[in-house]
Parts: structure tokens; sequence; C-alpha cells
């Protein structure tokens, strides 16, 4: 067995506050745009509940900024020239093929390095474009009153809004892709026991 | 109110006094002294002046009404006394000619409270009795600054509404706070360009129409009720005259006697009575083209429009979603499930191919 420590402390925090967060925060987002059909909690509550939650990730996610600049780890969001094309290449290929037939994954998590091609584009994304507009678009979603001017500016209530559904709906299918896909290491669970010790296991080869 | 009963005894009254009535003319010659005070008993002053061209701008002036219609002790003046008429002079009683909003006002929380001896509203501390205009022109700010914003602050209260600024701003206080009122969705054009709402007349003026023609030219279908398609024409005919127009929504009441029926206890506090698609308090939506009068023209709007990006800056949660939005999410969850499950599927399919390989190896 090889072990990697892929995880740093405030990593592993961000993480599930954030895993944790969004998950609620889609379900209750489930709640409030289809109140006449779902009844898991009140309207009120929901309403409630979801800007507290959303206030939280918003936080969470500026301590995912602070660590990753603080410490320059960023670079391990940041695609390699080899990443963009070769790389992106060999890992749909495995995930397409190899996976199947029992190829080796090429790709090897370091700390330095933890996220194969795949990964570091869908991250980048996620946590560079699509969480900020989330946290941006909710943050004037709280206050419509107060923030109206911005919005207007923005295009109306309805366009923010709708920013705001639109990804609402990419995070409910990023969970389950993400999800999915976390359980594809050497055994069912280690990833998930990976981001909650710090350490990455892997069978030695040869 | 019913404006032919009211007109009608307006009428009756004149014919009935024409001989006795005293001309206002003859009232404001003391009475458009802006000098003109009376020394209450505490010491303060009670300024006396009415405002001729105020009072004629007014919606009483517009109805000719005479200072003795209100002011009905006043049967003549008697110009050898040092004041020509009894002082003090009863309170008027404006009941006389809006017996159903005096009635509806008689069962409101306000009229409970001054009967309690507190110093709630009546008529004339709510209304500006010499200069009240019509109030059908009105959007809800302005209707909530000349009414109950004078004397309550709403964010003392109200702690289980989320979002106050917005409910305040967009909810006008008697759709929660009167019983029997109906609830109405306002669409009022605001410009962009120039940072305000524009003025019905000034549409007309811009469109080169008059108020006949706005629905013949705009009602595309002859059907009475403007659409989204409608709307729309309307907007590209303002953005062609150069304004940048949206439509702003928000909710008022219609302006009926039962506005004046305030209520603390009944007071509508659940959420779904707005916040649900097809809610009562979204039935009726209406496009207002104001007067300078204060007075308007409402066209009633299809509530479809409601649910379109068109209306851009009204949106209640949940209730005016747009449906669009919904299918494109699906479309999305779809392809995330799909992914998951069809790779899993696979795997699972494929997995005797691995067995056979690490056997090998
Ligand atoms: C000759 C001048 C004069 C004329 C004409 C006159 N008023 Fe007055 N009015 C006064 C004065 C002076 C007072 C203040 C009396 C006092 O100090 O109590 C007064 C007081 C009032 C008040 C306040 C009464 C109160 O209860 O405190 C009203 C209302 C009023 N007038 C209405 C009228 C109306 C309506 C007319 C026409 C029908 C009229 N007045 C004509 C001089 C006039
Ligand atoms: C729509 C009814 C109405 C009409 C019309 C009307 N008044 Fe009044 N007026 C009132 C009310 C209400 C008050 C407040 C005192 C009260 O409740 O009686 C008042 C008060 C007054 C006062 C006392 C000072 C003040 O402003 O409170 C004067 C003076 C007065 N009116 C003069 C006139 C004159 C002059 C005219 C005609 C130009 C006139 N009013 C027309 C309703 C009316
Ligand atoms: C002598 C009859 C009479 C009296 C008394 C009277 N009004 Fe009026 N009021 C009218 C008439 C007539 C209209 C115009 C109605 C219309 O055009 O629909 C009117 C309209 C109004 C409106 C405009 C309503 C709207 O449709 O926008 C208000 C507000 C108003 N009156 C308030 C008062 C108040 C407050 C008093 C008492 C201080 C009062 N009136 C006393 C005759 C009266
Ligand atoms: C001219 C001032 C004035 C205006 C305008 C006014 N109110 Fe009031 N209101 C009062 C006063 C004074 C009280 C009595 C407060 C007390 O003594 O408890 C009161 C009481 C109330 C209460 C009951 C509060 C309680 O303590 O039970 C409600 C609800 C209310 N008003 C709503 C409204 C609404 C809604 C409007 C606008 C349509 C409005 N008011 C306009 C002065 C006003
Ligand atoms: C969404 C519905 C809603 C709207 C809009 C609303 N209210 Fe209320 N209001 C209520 C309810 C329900 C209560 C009673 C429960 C409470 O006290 O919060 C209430 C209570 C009040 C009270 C009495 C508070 C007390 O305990 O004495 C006042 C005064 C009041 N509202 C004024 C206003 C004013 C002024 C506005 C407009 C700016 C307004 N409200 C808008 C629903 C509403
Ligand atoms: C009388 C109707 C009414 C009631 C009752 C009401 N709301 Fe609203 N709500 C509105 C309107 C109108 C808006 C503003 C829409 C806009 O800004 O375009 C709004 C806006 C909101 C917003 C801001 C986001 C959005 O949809 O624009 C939230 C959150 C909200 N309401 C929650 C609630 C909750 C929770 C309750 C019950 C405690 C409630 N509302 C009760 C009418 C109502
Ligand atoms: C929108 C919501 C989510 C986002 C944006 C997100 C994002 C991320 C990111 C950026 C990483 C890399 C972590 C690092 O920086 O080191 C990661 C890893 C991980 N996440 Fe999430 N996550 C979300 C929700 C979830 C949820 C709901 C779960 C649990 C069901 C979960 C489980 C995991 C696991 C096990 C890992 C480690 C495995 C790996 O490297 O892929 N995540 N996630």
């Amino acid at each position: 067995m090889k072990r990697v420590y892929l995880h740093p402390v405030p990593v592993r925090i961000w993480h599930w506050i954030h895993a944790l967060g969004i998950l609620l925060l889609v379900l209750t987002g489930f709640q409030l745009r289809f109140a006449d059909h779902l009844h898991w909690i009140s309207f009120r509550t929901a309403v409630v509940v979801h800007a507290w939650i959303g206030i939280l990730v918003s936080l969470d996610f500026l301590l995912w900024l602070g660590y990753y600049l603080g410490t320059g780890k960023i670079r391990v969001y940041l695609p390699r020239a080899y990443d963009l094309l070769k790389g992106a290449w060999k890992q749909a290929r495995y995930y397409a093929y190899g996976i199947f037939v029992g190829e080796e994954n090429p790709f090897h998590p370091e700390p330095e390095n933890k996220f194969n091609a795949l990964q570091k584009m869908t991250y980048l994304a996620i946590m560079g474009l699509l969480v900020p507009l989330q946290v941006i678009t909710g943050i004037l979603l709280l206050n419509t009153g107060k923030f109206a001017g911005i919005i207007e500016a923005l295009g109306g209530l309805k366009v923010v809004d709708a920013v705001h559904v639109v990804l609402f709906y990419v995070f409910a299918a990023f969970i389950i892709a993400h999800f999915y896909l976390a359980s594809l290491g050497p055994t069912f669970w280690s990833h998930f026991k990976a981001m909650i010790t710090g350490w990455e296991e892997e069978p030695e080869e040869g | 109110m019913g404006r032919l009963a009211l007109a009608g005894l307006l009428l009756l009254g004149a014919n009935a006094l024409p001989l006795f009535a005293v001309e206002n003319d003859e009232c404001l010659a003391c009475h458009s002294d802006p000098e003109l005070v009376k020394v209450l008993p505490n010491g303060d002053t009670l300024s006396l002046f009415v405002d001729e061209e105020k009072f004629a701008a007014s919606v009483h002036g517009i109805n000719e009404l005479s200072c003795t219609d209100c002011h009905s002790d006043i049967e003549e003046l008697n110009y050898d006394a040092e004041v020509p008429h009894p002082v003090p002079l009863q309170p008027v009683d404006c009941s006389m000619c809006h017996d159903e909003e005096a009635e509806a006002y008689a069962q409101s929380i306000h009229a409970q409270l001054r009967e309690a001896g507190k110093d709630a509203p009546s008529c004339a501390q709510c209304h500006a009795y010499h200069y009240t205009k019509y109030l059908y022109a009105d959007n809800v700010q302005d209707l909530e600054n000349k009414f109950c914003l004078r004397c309550h602050d709403p964010y003392r209260f109200h702690a289980w509404l989320p979002q106050k600024a917005t409910h305040f701003r967009h909810v006008m206080c008697t759709v929660c706070h009167a019983e029997g009122v109906s609830p109405q969705v306002h669409l009022r054009v605001f410009d962009r360009k120039s940072d305000r709402f524009v003025p019905g007349h000034e549409l007309l003026q811009v469109l080169n129409l008059s108020e006949d023609e706005f629905l013949e030219t705009y009602d595309a279908n002859s059907n009475g009720i403007l659409d989204l398609t409608e709307l729309e024409h309307l907007k590209a005919a303002l953005h062609g005259k150069g304004i940048h127009a949206v439509f702003f929504g928000e909710m008022g009441v219609e302006l009926t006697p039962e506005v004046h029926r305030v209520t603390k206890a009944k007071a509508v506090q659940t959420c779904e009575s707005c916040h649900q698609p097809g809610a009562t308090n979204l039935q009726q939506v209406v496009f207002v083209l104001s007067k300078p009068t204060g007075e308007a023209e409402f066209f009633e709007v299809d509530p479809k429009v409601l649910t379109s990006p068109e209306v851009s800056n009204f949106y209640l949660l949940n209730a005016t979603r747009i449906p669009l939005l919904d299918r494109i999410g699906l479309v999305v969850l779809f392809l995330g499930l799909a992914f998951a499950l069809g790779h899993g599927v696979l795997r699972f399919l494929t997995s005797p191919l691995r067995r056979k390989k690490g056997e090998k190896s």
C-alpha cells in the first residue's frame, strides 16, 4: 500500500461544509421552486434555511479561495499544456474504455498534482466560475429590495434568478456525477475516506 | 364607491339649496390669507390658510364641491360678527358622501382603537382633505408614503416576513392589511434610460395616440385583454421612440372602499396566498395608464405574462417561475443521472472482462 497525503485539513473542512451545504441548498432549492408540489418543509422555513446555508457556503467559498491562493496551491487546479489535449484524451479514453477492460488509471495523484486533466478542468470551471456566479446571484437574491439597482442593471430580477436556477440544476447534476466518480477509486469508499483522513491509499504496483 | 349614487346625491344637493349656497370665494376672501391662524388652547397655532389653486386641482375642486358641502354647519355668513360663522365648527363628516368608505372604516382597527380612546386616525388624518387627488395613478411606493408610512414604521413589526424591503416595495400594505380587497398586479412602464416611471399621458403623447385609440392599437386580437405579444409590440414601439421600457410589476389593490377596513388580527400571513402559481392574489393583472389628475385607465392583462421573461423585474419565488428554465434543468439533471447510471451499468456488465484480466496477471 502506498499512502499519499492529498487533502490538508483546511481543504477537508472546506470540502465537507461545502458538500453538505450544497446538498441542502439543492434540496431547499427544490422546495422553494416547487412549493406547490413539494411539502417537505414550509415555504417560509425553506426561504430562511436556504438563505442561511447560502451565506455559510459563501463564507466557505472564501475559505477555499483564501487557502488555495494563500498557499499558492491553486496550481493543482490549473491545467498544464500537457493536460489540455494529451492528458484529457488519455483520461477520457480511460473512463470511456480502459476502466471497463481493467486498464490501469493513467493518472496517479500527488500532493502537487492531485487532479487528473479532466478533474482540473471541471473543478476549475466549478470553483472558478460557477460557484462564484451562484454566490453572487444568491447574495443579490437575498435582498432584492436593497439590491434593486444592481439587479435592474443586470437585466432584472428574472435574469438574475434564471442564472441562479440554471446553475442550481447544474449543481444538482454535478452532485450525482461527482458522487459516482468519487466511488471509482481502488475501492468504492477509498476516495471518500481520503477526503476524511487526508490520506489517499493506492495499491502498490507490480 | 358608487360613483353614480354619489354624483346623483351631489346634483340633488346642488338643486335643493341653490339660493343659500355660500360661494367658495366668500370663504377664501379670508382663508386665502396665509397669515390667518387660530391659537389653540395649548398655545399652538393652527393655520387657517387654504390654498385656492391646490384646492381647485384637488378631486373635490375638480368635482366643484363648495366649502360648505363639507363644512356643512355653516349655512350663511354673518359679516357683523367678528368671525362670520360659528366656531368651533363641527368636524367634517365625510360619510355624507362616502358612505361605503365610512362603513368599511368603521370596521377597521383604526376605528376600534379610536373608539377606545387612542388617537388612531379617522378620514381627515389620513387624507389631505383639502388637496386630495384621485389615488388611482399612484404606485405602491407613492401610496405607502402618502398613507401608512407617515405614521407607521413597518420594519418594527413583521419579524416573520423575510426580505421586508422587497415586500414593502412591491406589496401595498393593504394587500395584507385590509379585509375584502381585490389585490391586483399593476404593470407600469419604467424607462431605463431616464430611470423613472413614465406617466400614461406622456406615453400616449409619445405614441401619438388618444386614450381611446390605445386599446384599439395594441389589442391586436380585439379581445379586450393585452397578452404577451401585444405587450411586446408596445415595448417595441416605445423603444422606437427612445423609451427603454420595462414593465414594472407590483402588487396593489383595486381601489374600493374596502381598503379602509384595516386589520391587524386578520392580516395575511401565509406566504402561499402570493408565492404559489395561480395564487388568488395573482389572478388580476392590469396595465396602468395614469393621468395628471391622479385618475388612471386600467387595461386587463393576461396573467400568463407574469411567467414570461418579458416582465423582467417581477418575480415571486415559486409563483411566477419561467417554465422553460425547468425544462432545461430537467435535461441537465437527466444527463447527470444518465452518465452515472449508464457508466455504472457498463462497469457492472464488463466486470467479467476485468476479472479475466486479473486472473491472467
Ligand atoms: C371674514 C373672514 C372669514 C370668512 C369670510 C370665513 N371665515 Fe372661517 N374663520 C375665520 C376666522 C377669523 C377663523 C378663526 C376663528 C377662531 O380663532 O377660532 C375662522 C375659522 C374657520 C374654521 C376653523 C373652525 C374651527 O373649528 O376651528 C373653518 C373650518 C372655517 N373657518 C371655514 C370657513 C368656511 C367654509 C367659510 C366659507 C363658508 C369661512 N370659513 C369663511 C374667518 C373667516
Ligand atoms: C372634502 C371636504 C372639505 C372641503 C370641500 C373643504 N374642507 Fe375645509 N376642512 C375639511 C376637513 C376634514 C378639515 C379638518 C377639520 C375637521 O375634521 O373638520 C377642514 C378644515 C378646514 C379649516 C381649518 C384649518 C385646517 O386646515 O385644518 C379651514 C380654515 C377650512 N377647512 C376651510 C375650508 C375652505 C375655505 C374650503 C373651501 C375652499 C374648505 N375648507 C373646503 C374638509 C373640507
Ligand atoms: C359633499 C360630498 C363629499 C364630501 C362631504 C366629501 N367628498 Fe370626497 N369626493 C366627493 C366626490 C364627488 C368625489 C369624486 C368621486 C369620483 O369622481 O369618483 C370625491 C372623491 C374623493 C376622493 C378620491 C377617491 C378616488 O376615487 O381616488 C377622496 C380620497 C376623497 N373624496 C376623500 C374625502 C374625505 C377625506 C372627505 C372628508 C374629509 C371627503 N372626501 C368628503 C365628494 C365628497
Ligand atoms: C395618520 C396616521 C396613520 C395612518 C396614515 C395610518 N395609521 Fe395605522 N394607526 C395609527 C395609530 C395612531 C394607531 C394606533 C396605535 C396604537 O395606539 O396602538 C394605528 C393602528 C394601526 C394598526 C393596529 C396596531 C395595533 O397596535 O393594534 C394597524 C395594523 C395599522 N394601524 C395599519 C395601518 C395601515 C395598513 C395603514 C395604511 C393603510 C395605516 N395604518 C395608516 C395611525 C395611522
Ligand atoms: C405580507 C403581508 C403584510 C404586508 C405587505 C404588510 N403587513 Fe403589516 N402585518 C401583517 C401581519 C400578518 C401582521 C400581524 C402579525 C404581526 O404583528 O407581525 C402585521 C402587523 C402590522 C402592524 C401591527 C403591529 C403591532 O403588533 O402592533 C402594523 C402597524 C403594520 N403591520 C403595518 C404595516 C404597514 C404600514 C405596511 C406597509 C408598509 C404593512 N404592515 C405591510 C402582514 C403584512
Ligand atoms: C401579499 C403577497 C405576498 C405574501 C403574503 C408574501 N410575499 Fe414574498 N413577495 C411578494 C412580492 C410581490 C415579492 C416581490 C417580487 C419582486 O421583487 O418582483 C416578494 C418577494 C419575496 C422574496 C424575494 C425573492 C423573490 O421572489 O423575488 C422572498 C424570499 C419572499 N417573498 C418570501 C416570502 C415568504 C417566506 C412569505 C411568507 C412568510 C412571503 N414572501 C409572503 C409577495 C408576497
Ligand atoms: C456543488 C457541490 C460540490 C462541489 C462544487 C464540489 C467540489 C469538489 C472539489 C473542487 C473537489 C476537489 C477537492 C480539493 O480541492 O482537494 C471535490 C472532491 C470531492 N468531493 Fe466534492 N463537491 C461538491 C459536492 C460534493 C458532495 C455532495 C459530495 C458527497 C456526496 C462530495 C464528495 C467529494 C469527494 C469524496 C471528493 C474527493 C474525491 C475526488 O478527488 O474527486 N462532493 N469536490
